[in-house]
Formats: C-alpha cells, sequence, structure tokens
C-alpha cells in the first residue's frame, strides 16, 4: 500500500484526540475518499451501481461539533493536538498546514476546521462569532470558519475505523449523505463562476458522487432529515441551489457533473443524471 | 458487394499498388506444379525497388480467411521447392495476393516468411536479408456478402454456442439437433453455412467428425461479436416479499407458457458485489409478473425485469431450485461486455468453459 500523508495525519490527530474523548467529524474531499473506501469495502448495495474513483485532495476538512465549539476547553484540546504534530497555522487560526516528506519531496497536508452555527439559543450564547471565523468564548488561538449549512452535520454520523491493521480501533465519523448534499450545494453555487476552481465542477461531481454511493438506508435517513429540518433557511436555500442549478438535464450543475466525469474519463450512464435530478428534488425540494 | 472471381483478381493485380515498390506482371500463366489434379498455374511478378528487382509467384486467394491462408501458404511452399528443384531451377520468392489481408492474416504470412499483398493497400513483401516493407491498416474494399455476416452474433450464433456444451458432433444434423434441444431455433442450411465459415476459421475442423479445434478462438470471437439481448421494454421494481414474488414468476411462466431466464453471475462465478437486484429476461413481463405484488420504482429496486424476444437470452437455460437461469455461456458473455469489476469475474468462468465444466 502507497503512503498517504493525509491518513497518516488523520490517523495521528485522531489518536491523539482520542485519549481526550474528542469527536472528529471529516468532511470535503477525503471524507468522500474514506466513504468511497467504505462503500467498496463492504459492498453494500448503492444508488447508483458503478461508483466513481474519489478524487485526489491535500486536505482534511474537520468539522467541529457542536460540543466542541462551544467548549473553549475542548477546542484547545484540538489546538494543542495539532501543535503536537506541528502543524502550524496558515490562516489564523482555522487552517493549519505540515509539510510531510513523502518519496523525496515535502507534501503539505493542510487541515481545515469548520463548524456549524450551534443550533440553540443556550449554544450560540457560548461562541463569538466574527465572520468567518466562530469560537467558543474565551478560546485563543483557535477557531473554525463558521459554516451556517452544515445544519444537520451531527445527524446519523456515520462512525468509520482508520486504525491500521493489528492496532486498536480509531474511529472518526463522516457526515451523513444528506448534510455532504446540502454543503456540496452551497460550495458548488459559490464556485460557479470560479475558473481557478475548474467552475466548481469537482463539487458538482461530488454531488452525483454522494448520491449514487447512498444506500437504501441512508436514503430512508435523507427522507426523514428532510422532513425535520424542512423549516430551516438553509436547507430551505439548498433546495433553492438545487432546484436552479439541476432543474434538467441541460442545467449548469449538470453541465458541470458531465464536464468533470468527462475531464476524468468517467463514463455516467445517461439514466444517472435523470435519476440525481429526481433525486435531488426529492431531498431537496425548491418550495 | 458479390465476393470478387479468381479471375478478376488476375485482371486486378497489374495495377497492383505498394509504394515504393514497383510491380509487375511477367506472366499469367506460370506452370507451378503438375500431377494428378493437372497442371496448376499461378501469375508471376516482378517486384522491384531502387536498383534492385525479384521474381514473385502468386497465389491468389478470393478470401484469406485463416483456412485459405494456411492452405495458400502451404501451396507456395510446394510451388517454390518445385521450382527451385525443376529443371529451369528458377528462384522465385512466394507471394498471396487476395481483395482484403487482415493484420493477423499478413502477421501469418510474416511468420511464415511469404509476402503478401492486397487490393485495398495492405501487405508484407519479404526478401530475406535485403528487402522488408509492412503496411496495414487500410480497410477492406471488398466485404463480401459472405453467407451469414456474422455467424457469433444473434441466431447464427446459436450453432457456434452448442460447441461449449459438445465440442464434436457426428454429422451437421447432430449440431442442428444439438442446437434445438438446448432451446434454438435454426434451419439445417443455417447450420450447414456457420460450420463453413467456422472451418474457414480454423475454429472447428470437418473431417470424419465436426470437432471444435480451437475454443479459445471461438470463446474470444462470440465475446468480441457479443450483443446484449435488446430489450424492448423493462421494469424496475421493489416486491416487498420478494421470494413469494420469484415464486409467482416460476408459477406464472409455467402456467403461460412464457420464455423467462433469471440471469445471475453468482451461479457460475464469484460476484464481488452485496445484494445484486434480480434481473430476469422474460418474454412478457405482464405475462411474468401477472398477480405479482409490486411497486415500481428505480430507486433501490430489489427486481429488474427486461422483455425481449431475443433467442440467445434463453439458449441453453438451466433448470435449478424450480428456476430457470442463463446458461453460463450467456452469462459469461454478459459479464465480459461489461465493467471491471464484472470482467474480473468474467475471467474467473473461461477455464471452465474452455473445459466444458458447465
Amino acid at each position: 500500500m502507497t503512503f498517504d500523508p493525509l491518513r497518516e495525519q488523520l490517523r495521528l490527530l485522531a489518536a491523539e484526540l482520542q485519549k481526550d474523548d474528542i469527536k472528529l467529524i471529516l468532511g470535503g474531499g477525503y471524507g468522500l475518499v474514506l466513504r468511497t473506501e467504505y462503500v467498496r469495502r463492504t459492498q453494500a448495495a448503492t444508488r447508483f451501481e458503478e461508483i466513481p474513483e474519489a478524487r485526489s485532495t491535500n486536505d482534511l476538512d474537520l468539522f467541529l461539533s457542536a460540543e466542541i465549539i462551544t467548549s473553549a476547553e475542548k477546542i484547545e484540546k484540538i489546538r494543542d493536538a495539532l501543535e503536537t504534530l506541528k502543524f502550524e497555522p496558515v490562516a489564523p487560526f482555522f487552517q493549519f498546514q505540515l509539510n510531510v516528506a513523502c518519496e523525496g519531496r515535502d507534501l503539505p497536508v493542510k487541515i481545515d476546521l469548520l463548524a456549524a452555527l450551534p443550533e440553540t439559543e443556550a449554544g450560540r450564547n457560548l461562541v463569538k462569532i466574527n465572520k468567518p471565523r466562530i469560537r467558543p468564548k474565551k478560546a485563543k488561538n483557535i477557531h473554525g470558519y463558521l459554516t451556517e449549512e452544515a445544519v444537520t452535520l451531527e445527524e446519523n454520523l456515520q462512525p468509520i475505523d482508520i486504525s491500521e491493521e493489528g492496532e486498536s480501533p480509531l474511529e472518526i465519523y463522516l457526515p451523513h449523505p444528506f448534510s455532504y448534499l446540502v454543503m456540496k450545494l452551497f460550495a458548488l453555487r459559490d464556485r460557479l463562476e470560479d475558473e481557478e476552481k475548474d467552475f466548481g465542477a469537482y463539487h458538482a461531481f461530488d454531488i452525483y458522487r454522494i448520491v449514487g454511493m447512498m444506500t437504501e438506508n441512508e436514503w430512508n435517513q435523507a427522507i426523514d432529515l428532510r422532513s425535520s429540518y424542512r423549516a430551516a433557511p438553509k436547507i430551505k436555500e439548498a433546495g433553492k441551489i438545487a432546484g436552479e442549478l439541476f432543474a434538467n438535464l441541460e442545467s449548469i450543475g449538470v453541465l458541470r457533473v458531465r464536464q468533470h466525469a468527462r475531464a476524468t474519463r468517467f463514463s455516467i450512464p445517461p439514466e444517472n443524471l435523470a435519476a440525481l435530478i429526481e433525486d435531488l428534488r426529492e431531498l431537496l425540494p425548491d418550495i | 458487394m458479390r465476393r470478387l472471381t479468381e479471375q478478376q483478381i488476375r485482371d486486378s493485380i497489374k495495377n497492383l499498388e505498394f509504394q515504393p515498390l514497383k510491380i509487375t506482371v511477367e506472366g499469367q500463366e506460370l506452370k507451378v506444379a503438375s500431377g494428378s489434379g493437372g497442371a496448376k498455374v499461378a501469375v508471376s511478378l516482378n517486384i522491384g525497388w531502387k536498383n534492385n528487382s525479384e521474381k514473385f509467384v502468386a497465389e491468389i486467394l478470393r478470401q484469406a480467411t485463416p483456412k485459405q491462408i494456411e492452405t495458400g501458404i502451404l501451396r507456395l511452399e510446394k510451388y517454390t521447392k518445385a521450382m527451385r528443384s525443376g529443371r529451369a531451377k528458377m528462384r522465385f520468392y512466394p507471394l498471396v495476393v487476395a481483395p482484403y489481408l487482415s493484420e493477423d492474416a499478413l502477421q501469418r504470412l510474416l511468420e511464415a516468411e511469404i509476402s503478401g499483398i492486397d487490393l485495398s493497400g495492405n501487405g508484407v513483401v519479404i526478401v530475406p536479408d535485403k528487402l522488408f516493407v509492412y503496411r496495414a491498416g487500410a480497410k477492406n474494399k471488398f466485404l463480401s456478402s459472405a453467407p451469414i455476416k456474422n455467424v457469433f452474433r444473434g441466431t447464427s450464433s446459436l450453432c457456434a454456442r452448442v460447441f461449449f456444451s459438445k465440442p464434436e458432433y457426428k454429422n451437421v444434423g447432430e449440431v442442428l439437433e444439438e442446437v434445438t434441444m438446448r432451446g434454438g431455433r435454426t434451419t439445417f442450411s443455417t447450420v450447414s453455412k456457420v460450420l463453413k465459415t467456422l472451418e474457414e476459421e480454423l475454429i472447428i475442423g470437418k473431417g470424419e467428425k465436426i470437432r471444435l479445434l480451437d475454443a479459445k478462438k471461438l470463446l474470444a470471437e462470440l465475446q468480441e461479436n457479443y450483443r446484449r439481448p435488446d430489450a424492448r421494454r423493462s421494469l424496475r421494481a421493489k416486491c416487498g416479499d420478494l421470494p413469494l414474488a420469484l415464486k409467482r414468476v416460476s408459477e406464472n411462466a409455467e402456467a403461460k407458457n412464457v420464455l423467462y431466464v433469471r440471469d445471475d453471475p453468482a451461479k457460475y462465478a464469484v460476484m464481488p458485489s452485496g445484494a445484486p437486484i434480480v434481473k430476469i429476461y422474460a418474454q412478457s413481463i405482464d405475462g411474468l409478473f401477472d398477480g405479482v405484488d409490486f411497486t415500481e420504482t428505480t430507486r433501490f429496486p430489489n427486481i429488474e425485469l427486461l422483455e425481449t424476444d431475443d433467442s440467445t437470452a434463453y439458449f441453453d437455460r438451466r433448470k435449478s431450485a424450480g428456476f430457470y437461469w442463463s446458461s453460463p455461456l450467456q452469462t459469461y458473455l454478459g459479464l465480459a461486455s461489461e465493467g471491471k469489476r464484472e470482467q474480473e469475474t468474467a475471467n474467473g468462468m473461461v477455464e471452465g468453459l474452455l473445459d466444458f465444466k458447465y
């Protein structure tokens, strides 16, 4: 197996934080890498038969749960763990970087800390927000990037064991596909005109990937989440984005999916694009 | 287009072009051998390049099938040997001329150190230690209306497929019987034509018995020419009680005389997949699903029905546990035409097919 510096750093950080019982939630591209591996390993029956290879990335998007973002003591454990592992802040203090030697080169491993807005009034009273930053009151030199669309972040988290063979279990958590979809829809909208970011094509393809990897059980959970959160403004906004970008086969979101598929030589069965539109419409109706 | 006659090919030789070589016809009736079959005549050519030239004796093939190529090679070896040892002690290099020489044919000629030029622009010219010219890739300008267009596809392929059930037959009639017994419908004349093509391709031999000679090649041809049964209608559905639904399907098929097969690679191979949906080919979806409780859905269905009259889907179906299943060969061909994972599964079936284990 080839050395994967991202996985290595993720394991080291998870091991450090496990001592303090701090839960790591991994989103972003690398979360999807682990999700793809999981689906393949468990041979779960998924929405689409063929799952594309996960795309490469060099950063870890770590979400801070409500429990952490409202507690200076807990978030500082994360800061200390990052210091122990020699990560240095590049965007103070929610983006950190470490150069890892790999095959004669220094590869940068970046960690982005992100956090949802606490759901309750009591929770919101415990944080200080200076957009885009959010941190627990009294916490020093550490905060998260406020991700307001991560409304359902902690719902139906998927535990993944990232320990190596022979080691004791080391669990991290992945967001539920519904949460992932909502966040990716916002990311796509924000990058739609960004030439440097490939006009958001990889975010669009991640949306295809997320829908494609859903199991029946996750679909049913997503339907429940839709019902529970239908009144949440950010979920409504996600529905609006989905309605605009994935209205039909000629919509810009679908074109971006196809654009990325062509670039990565992945052949999408035409019926899957229709299914993607149908699924988004059902999960995130534009009300 | 009809196949060219030998005379038409002879007439075309004078216009043969194979740059940078210069080809001229020396004689149209070179006597190359005599025996009980009477005198044999071939065309003699002169091939020149720069300030050199050599004489060639050309064997004309109306169609360069593998069998014709092999026969041509043997004839040319005989001619050149006879001419070298004859009174005139003439030195001629052997050459095949045909309307079209495929890359496989050119490779075979190259192996035998025999030259070959076609009327489509391909060829290999060899004069040991002096000259080597190889040109391939030109399209066949003389696609003939062969007796049967493709013996490896569709209903015609059923005759070829039976060689994986039984590799040896007494005669054409027995092959026809085997096809019929396994659920295929064809005629004596079709079987005869297919067998002729298979013989030309050196896949079977027709001596005292009709025998499979090259199972690997037959499998490769069937795989290359395979097309998934064309479904005129499909239905993806979710059955709350799948075993009960399948029981009903089996009963309906029997009562209404509906031809069907369940297509499940797991029957013959280890399929690396979780809970695949049940896939059934049937002549009539309505007939098969009559009285079955289901909800039509494309989202996480547990059964898929494909309506088709394509005989290859049902040919050689196997009955087991109250159900009809696709034949191992059909299952293999289906897998081999799909994605990487399915192809890997198909690879695991090759040995069993070649050893007639199914």
